[in-house]
């Protein structure tokens, strides 16, 4: 449905997005991955037409993007990064002029706000000005905003920044019920708890170049079998002397009387570790163990955190 | 030692401010020096251009030809007597010198009604008329003061004839002439003069002297009869002026901030969202252009009708001419508007150079200050700016009477500031919304 091919995107000096491919399947819910200036919204703007390609080619519905027309773009519903609405409007009237804007019929235009104002949970505060609402508020209606005219294709550029965790989550299920309809959607961001709870297939992007893409469990089987384990002691440890016992293992000190132990095949050699903390007169008072994730193989790929 | 520190901040924030630092020290520089330039002049000039002075002489006769004469030696008076008609010089009447102060091209003109000698030598007031449009009240009481100022130095017998006349008048026919022979006598002991040789000297008896409080010897030679030629219709003239003035100045930052919304809108991100709509950038732009010169035609309307009401200003001497200076200027402030937001990068910026721009402009177009008491060389800078287009439209149609047809190159001035300013600003618009 969507397809990307070797796309390149450059604003002066800056290579936005470097020989970049992808494709997203009809009803598919798909992540882009990747820390601030990756490259994700330069995609958001390729694919809803604001910007065109340097080099490459956009296909949407198996049309080329160069052939851009009304009814490719009446198609896809943008929810954009910013707070795209009039502050000084209400968000009933903000929510009447993105109708007229995509020529919703008056009639079904009265349904369809009605319709939204009721999903995103604000249909009673319909008539109160935008900018009385707070952060979480104001994104749900921005979402309901690009939804209007019922797109086939959602195009989410990061639609939770700087929300509390309640509008979050109303937006999580809001999503989940868009994907469930079958609508197909692009949804961006930085947090990988977010990509991994909502994506089908997540693409990881950095640089603007494709790191890797795929389903999570695709995606967790590229950081191979190593394991972490954290411990905190009830004292402080010589990190050199147990890294010198157990050379398998990288053993790095987080904080005070905390360390990290990563290494295949961990959980089995777990009793030597103890054993070897017991002797030294050491307690372990807790114990976490690391779940593969997508934070870690960002890590493990490009050598730097998620967040930076 | 945090609040240093904070003082430092401010400091380094307000030094990476451009448009803070415009507004602090470059624009009262300017707009003091624009001030400046207008009151008080620069490098010695005095600020007052040599006056173009309309006489018609209906006496025609020796004296007053004399005066006209006496009045054109001056250096600060240049005397236009004739005009070119069919490629020939003929002398100018009443009704042409009213006719050119009312179309603006002189302010001030002056007719020496007949009887001028003739009244001169019987003693009686010496009748003048001064035709002035009343804008130019200052070239006005420049010209009476040099008039009296010239007669008085040139003819002195002026006043001696008015003085034989009232002693003759209040102290009766021989009381009057022993007190005309005497002041010969005494002129002629002090200064000499031909005309007191031979005169006999006879006192009056003081009981003869009539005693009349009234009295008054000396009295006014010269009897000056001001004309305004322009604006005694109005019950308040002067508005006619100042409305204007006011109207583009006010208009100018209102549409520049509606200009400037361009700019919100861009950087809030509702211009993206529209873009990956069904709208394009053209449809962006027009519609924003419309919306401002719907505002500022607007914004016209409301304070003429305002004018109307409160000042009496009337609005409806020629209503097609009104109509068309309101569109045109509202058009041509609009273009204006929208060019300096689309330089600027955000509305604050846009606050900044739009404060400098419109009052330097309005202040030198004469929004602010009449342009009539500007030095010469302001008033040819003034033809530059905006202001000056749109208040000479609107003050003809106001203050000097004209007509449709009399106002087009106003006009056609402010269509091409609208053309000019409208495509440099759409140019630049349309770059501009597409940048990230």
């Amino acid at each position: 449905m969507i397809e990307l091919r070797k796309i390149t995107k450059n604003f002066g000096n800056i290579q936005a997005l470097d020989n970049f491919s992808f494709d997203v399947k009809k009803g598919e819910l798909f992540g882009l991955l990747g820390p601030n200036g990756a490259g994700k919204s330069t995609t958001i703007n390729l694919l809803s037409t604001f910007i065109a390609p340097d080099k490459g080619e956009i296909f949407l519905n198996g049309i080329s993007h160069k052939k851009a027309t009304l009814k490719m773009k009446m198609s896809i519903g943008v929810i954009p990064q910013e707070i795209a609405l009039y502050d000084d409007l209400s968000a009933l009237e903000n929510l009447q002029f993105w109708g007229d804007i995509y020529q919703i019929p008056t009639k079904e235009l009265k349904n369809r706000i009605t319709e939204m104002l009721k999903m995103v949970g604000l249909f009673g505060r319909r008539k109160d000005k935008i900018k009385t609402f707070s952060g979480g508020m104001k994104r749900r209606i921005n979402i309901a905003a690009g939804l209007l005219h019922n797109p086939n294709i959602i195009l989410m550029d990061e639609p939770t920044v700087g929300v509390d965790p309640q509008s979050r989550n109303f937006i999580f299920e809001m999503i989940k019920g868009l994907h469930q309809i079958g609508k197909t959607i692009i949804y961006t961001t930085h947090y990988m708890e977010e990509a991994e709870r909502l994506c089908q297939r997540i693409a990881i992007i950095d640089q603007g170049k494709l790191i890797a893409i795929g389903t999570k469990e695709e995606l967790y089987k590229l950081l191979g079998d190593s394991e972490t384990i954290i411990l905190e002691l009830s004292k402080n440890l010589d990190i050199e002397q147990i890294s010198h016992f157990f050379g398998n293992f990288i053993i790095s000190d987080l904080s005070e009387n905390k360390i990290k132990i990563e290494g295949i095949n961990l959980k089995n050699n777990l009793s030597e570790i103890t054993t070897y903390l017991k002797r030294s007169f050491i307690n372990i008072e807790k114990m976490d163990y690391i779940k593969p994730n997508l934070e870690k193989l960002f890590l493990k790929l490009t050598g730097k955190e998620l967040r930076e | 030692m945090t609040i240093p520190k904070l003082i430092k901040k401010d400091f380094l924030l307000f030094s990476k401010s451009i448009s803070g630092i415009i507004m602090t020290f470059a624009v009262p520089m300017i707009i003091t020096l624009i001030f400046g330039a207008i009151f008080g002049g620069f490098g010695g000039d005095n600020g007052i251009s040599e006056l173009r002075l309309l006489v018609v002489d209906d006496d025609k006769t020796d004296f007053s030809k004399q005066l006209v004469t006496l009045l054109d030696s001056l250096d600060a008076i240049k005397i236009y007597s004739t005009y070119k008609n069919d490629e020939t010089n003929t002398v100018l009447n009443m009704e042409v010198m009213d006719s050119n102060i009312k179309k603006g091209s002189f302010k001030v003109g002056i007719r020496i009604l007949s009887g001028f000698e003739n009244n001169y030598n019987n003693g009686e007031k010496l009748k003048l008329e001064i035709h002035y449009d009343p804008k130019f009240i200052i070239e006005y009481n420049i010209v009476n003061g040099i008039i009296q100022k010239t007669i008085m130095k040139d003819f002195p017998q002026v006043m001696m004839n008015s003085m034989f006349k009232n002693a003759r008048e209040y102290l009766g026919s021989d009381q009057g002439t022993f007190f005309e022979n005497d002041m010969n006598k005494t002129i002629e002991k002090f200064f000499g003069t031909e005309d007191s040789e031979g005169a006999e000297s006879q006192t009056p008896s003081d009981s003869a002297i009539k005693q009349d409080d009234n009295f008054n010897m000396m009295g006014d030679p010269i009897d000056i009869k001001s004309v305004e030629l322009l604006g005694v219709e109005e019950e308040n003239p002067y508005f006619a002026q100042y409305v204007a003035g006011m109207a583009v100045m006010f208009l100018l930052f209102s549409v520049t901030n509606a200009g400037a919304s361009l700019l919100d809108e861009k950087n809030n991100g509702t211009i993206k969202r529209l873009l990956v709509a069904p709208v394009t950038r053209n449809q962006i732009l027009t519609a924003k252009m419309f919306y401002i010169m719907i505002m500022a035609i607007f914004q016209l309307l409301v304070l003429f009708t305002f004018g109307w009401l409160v000042f009496k200003l009337n609005i409806f001497k020629d209503i097609p001419a009104l109509l068309s200076m309101i569109i045109v200027t509202a058009f041509a402030c609009s273009a204006l508007g929208i060019f300096i937001a689309s330089i600027c990068k955000n509305q604050h910026q846009v606050s900044s150079i739009s404060t400098l721009i419109i009052l330097g402009m309005s202040a030198l177009g004469g929004s602010m200050v009449p342009l009539m008491i500007m030095p010469a060389y302001i008033k040819k800078i003034a033809r530059f700016t905006l202001n000056y287009w749109a208040m000479k439209g609107f003050t003809d149609i106001f203050w000097r009477n004209l007509h449709l047809k009399d106002i087009v190159p106003s006009l056609i001035v402010l269509s091409l500031i609208t053309i000019v300013f409208t495509t440099i600003a759409l140019s630049i618009f349309n770059k501009k919304l597409m940048e990230k």
